[in-house]
């Protein structure tokens, strides 16, 4: 074999991934060329080259967590505990979360604006998938992982589509979804929608706002920057509309919508849909 | 091989996340992205634990399997444009010619520079070109973690190591590093 014929597989060879034959022609030819064999070496250094680079890249503070977390209803609908591990795990629940789900939690309208300026408006971040998706089959995607109320409002008769949806949330302490809605007329304007299991209390600035009374929910506005938010309770939940929208323009997104129940199974305790009347 | 149903998902699954995240990161080109991708793979390897695929691959391929699919199907959604199967067969055709031999440089000193050479991989390529120097797998591994033909694999290991090369020389030549002499 000459050095010609033996470049074409130099590559390979460092591999290991040579048939047996060939693989014994090149060793031969190796034996007596110092510059195939310098080759080799420089492409098996390449290799360890990258491996090393990508294994100096850290992973995220926090990462793992998050994981987990994504992974939480998952996994509790997998564990089966039998009746008196569920009664038992009930009344645990029962008593710690009990407390906590009564107290609004407060929120800072900077968060919700945060997370539209760059979920929504910077990265359209849709690791939810539902892009483009029908509001109801959407709902029953997010429904899959979210085991609570879940609002994911039909916008189209005003204008709008859904963009994209993401677990982000302003609070570590709160499970929420996130889905934001695209003008089709001016695609800049998007408006993002939250639903949190538990009610907030929304603050601007540390101090909580005052009440807009402007619908027929008692809906709390505050802002950050040129991102106005509006939000209400209802049940269990807090939902917020926010965008780069006057208030009283989101206000009237939101009256627009009712929350109704999506069809599923009587035992289900299910999810919300809102749809416009 | 650990049997699925022998561990819990999590137990088997997130010792092996920052590997995850590693590969996703350089295919993403961005951390926001790639932290995405990796929510996304391990969403749904949980969904899919126990089934055939995971006692098929062992987690560790079964994980990379998932994120390089979710990966190229995002692409594939933004670019509004699959790669055509004629476009794979002319790749193989092309692996019959000698890569141009890496220059010799010290690796360890350069990790923004390999990087970037990365980075400026075609999609296809870079994966093919990660799954080789991260997992060491061989040709025929690669090829059942990316669902396509081992001369698939082969023709665009040939292509990614053509143009890594390439960039890497252009960087020794500019700073004067290494052996730059191209071979005939």
């Amino acid at each position: 074999m000459n050095r010609t014929e033996a470049r074409k597989h130099l590559a390979t060879y460092a591999d290991g991934e040579l048939e047996p034959e060939l693989r014994r022609q090149l060793a031969a030819h190796l034996e007596t060329d110092a510059e195939s064999r310098a080759e080799v070496e420089r492409w098996r250094a390449l290799r360890r080259g990258i491996h090393g680079v990508l294994a100096r890249e850290p992973a995220p503070a926090g990462l793992e967590a998050r994981v987990r977390q994504r992974l939480a209803p998952r996994r509790r609908r997998i564990y089966t505990l039998g009746v008196p591990g569920l009664a038992a795990a009930a009344i645990a629940l029962a008593l710690v979360f009990w407390p906590r789900a009564a107290a609004a939690t407060a929120v800072e309208a900077a968060g919700f604006a945060r997370i539209h300026r760059s979920c929504a408006l910077e990265r359209r971040h849709d690791s939810l998938a539902v892009r483009d998706a029908q509001p109801v089959a959407a709902l029953a995607r997010l429904k899959q992982e979210f085991a609570f109320s879940v609002c994911l409002p039909d916008l189209s008769g005003a204008g709008y589509r859904l963009d994209g949806a993401c677990g982000c949330g302003p609070s570590s302490d709160m499970r929420a979804v996130h889905a934001f809605y695209r003008s089709a007329a001016a695609p800049n304007n998007v408006v993002s929608v939250f639903s949190l299991r538990g009610k907030i209390k929304l603050c601007t600035c540390g101090a909580p706002c005052a009440d807009c009374n402007c619908g027929q929910r008692h809906y709390h506005g505050g802002a950050d920057g040129d991102v106005n938010v509006v939000t209400w309770d209802e049940g269990t939940c807090s939902y917020v509309f926010c965008g780069r929208l006057r208030q009283d323009a989101l206000v009237r997104l939101a009256d627009g919508v009712r929350l109704a129940r999506l069809p599923r199974p009587a035992d289900d305790p299910g999810a919300v849909l809102a749809q416009r009347p | 091989m650990v049997r699925a149903d022998d561990k819990s998902f999590e137990a088997l699954a997130l010792p092996h996340l920052d590997l995850v995240y590693r590969v996703a990161r350089r295919l993403a080109r961005d951390e926001h992205e790639a932290e995405d991708l990796v929510q996304e793979t391990y969403y749904k390897a949980c969904r899919a634990f126990g089934g055939f695929q995971v006692r098929a691959f062992g987690i560790k391929p079964w994980l990379l399997r998932i994120l390089t699919n979710t990966f190229l199907n995002r692409q594939a959604r933004t670019r509004h444009a699959p790669r055509a199967t004629d476009a794979q067969v002319l790749d193989e055709t092309e692996a019959a010619d000698a890569d141009p031999a890496p220059p010799d440089l010290d690796y360890e000193r350069l990790d923004e520079e390999v990087k970037h050479a990365l980075d400026g991989l075609e999609p296809e390529f870079r994966s093919v070109l990660l799954l080789w120097a991260t997992m060491e797998f061989t040709y025929r591994e690669i090829a059942d973690v990316l669902g396509v033909p081992i001369g698939t694999v082969m023709s665009r290991l040939h292509r990614a190591r053509r143009q890594l090369t390439a960039a890497l020389h252009e960087f020794a030549r500019a700073n004067r590093l290494g052996q730059v002499k191209t071979q005939p």
